[in-house]
């Protein structure tokens, strides 16, 4: 790979829309790692046909959360279990702030050092996104409201908390993708 | 026969895994139609220590020792696992060794309203501590040190017995108190004339 970080755990956290997962892959492909998504893995299990694959489809199409078990346990199982020596890449993780807490938690236990990025967007560029890539009925606009709801509930709560553990750097996410891709960067290979 | 969720509660000797193997063979014995799911997290962390192999079952492996309680999401690893592959709305839940603070039983309440489970049976196995020491040394597993029993035992006061209050307090849930002092066949007596 061509650049390293100290980090061993990379988070990425922002509204729907706000270039996280652009960014998420843009960090692996240039150093290295795996790529660990809840909404991959959400969207992965809901095709499943067992009960617990059923269940994750009502949810993934509500635009609820994911349940707090679920996201804890998904989240642990890939740092405990599947990627304990790797450098993880984060999108769409502690939405909660317990799972924030947990997250962590888990961070301190396992001695990983970890950076925590806040993709900032307005609702307009959320909107305006989203309608257009449309990728599936999460891009609808009564679902994208709900997901704004959620972050506005939820996940602010958990961007206070890193914040306060001083581990978050804000971005500005209405910037081009270069421009924002640079300067996380520079906070990566910061020594 | 409606399906059983139930949380086994007591400090540890207090007999929670005996009594979980008789209820299993009276609820096979008593209504084969519905599968049984039996979680035991202790079990699970034993197993996981013994494994010896990467960096977090040597942590384990180490704070088993020690008495600390391991870390919550360790705990929601192994209970998630059989949460996600082996629980549905249909099967009889048995549960011992979790929630084991106030902060855990939150994360289970998305667990159990997930899977709709209501309503929910509290078994509290209420053992004195004198008793349990005895029972402890009597038993003497490998991890069972004189301060390791001490710190379970700091902990089972401080963190798990609030969360027996906090099912006492929840709605839909019953929490049978018995008394553990008493002989197996009396606690099995008693937790079925409970149950059934």
């Amino acid at each position: 790979m061509e650049y390293r970080t100290p980090y061993k755990s990379i988070v990425f956290i922002g509204k729907i829309a706000s270039g996280k997962g652009t960014q998420a892959n843009l960090v692996l492909s240039h150093f290295g790692g795996v790529l660990y998504s809840n909404g991959n893995k959400l969207r992965e299990i809901a095709q499943q046909p067992s009960v617990f694959g059923r269940k994750m489809k009502e949810v993934y199409e509500s635009g609820n959360l994911l349940p707090e078990w679920v996201a804890s346990y998904w989240m642990t199982h890939a740092l405990v279990s599947q990627h304990a020596d790797e450098l993880v890449v984060f999108e769409a993780v502690a939405k909660k702030p317990h799972e924030a807490e947990l997250f962590h938690e888990m961070h301190e236990y396992l001695g990983r050092p970890y950076i925590v990025f806040h993709i900032d967007v307005s609702d307009g560029i959320v909107h305006e996104r989203s309608k257009a890539r449309a990728r599936d009925v999460v891009d609808s606009a009564h679902s994208v409201e709900t997901r704004l709801e959620m972050f506005k509930l939820h996940t602010q709560k958990s961007i206070d908390f890193f914040e306060q553990q001083g581990v978050l750097v804000h971005l500005d996410g209405s910037k081009d993708t270069e421009a924002v891709k640079a300067e996380i960067f520079a906070h990566l290979m910061k020594q | 026969m409606q399906t059983h969720t139930i949380i086994f509660i007591g400090p540890q000797g207090s007999g929670k895994g005996t009594q979980i193997e008789r209820l299993k063979a009276t609820l096979k014995e008593h209504d084969p139609a519905h599968r049984i799911v039996d979680i035991q997290t202790g079990r699970r962390f034993r197993a996981l220590a013994a494994k010896q192999e990467g960096y977090t079952e040597m942590r384990v492996s180490e704070t088993l020792n020690t008495g600390i309680l391991q870390p919550l999401f360790l705990s929601v690893v192994l209970w998630g696992d059989a949460f996600q592959n082996q629980v549905d709305e249909e099967c009889h839940i048995l549960i011992d060794g979790f929630p084991r603070t106030v902060h855990e039983a939150h994360v289970l309440e998305s667990a159990l309203s997930f899977y709709k489970r209501s309503p929910v049976t509290v078994i509290h196995l209420d053992t004195p501590e004198p008793v349990v020491r005895e029972r402890m040394v009597s038993r003497a597993r490998e991890d069972d040190t004189p301060e390791s029993i001490e710190a379970r035992l700091a902990w089972y006061r401080e963190e798990t017995l609030p969360v027996v209050e906090y099912y006492r307090a929840r709605p839909h849930t019953h929490v049978i108190d018995i008394d553990g002092t008493k002989s197996i066949d009396a606690v099995q007596q008693e937790i079925l004339k409970a149950l059934f």
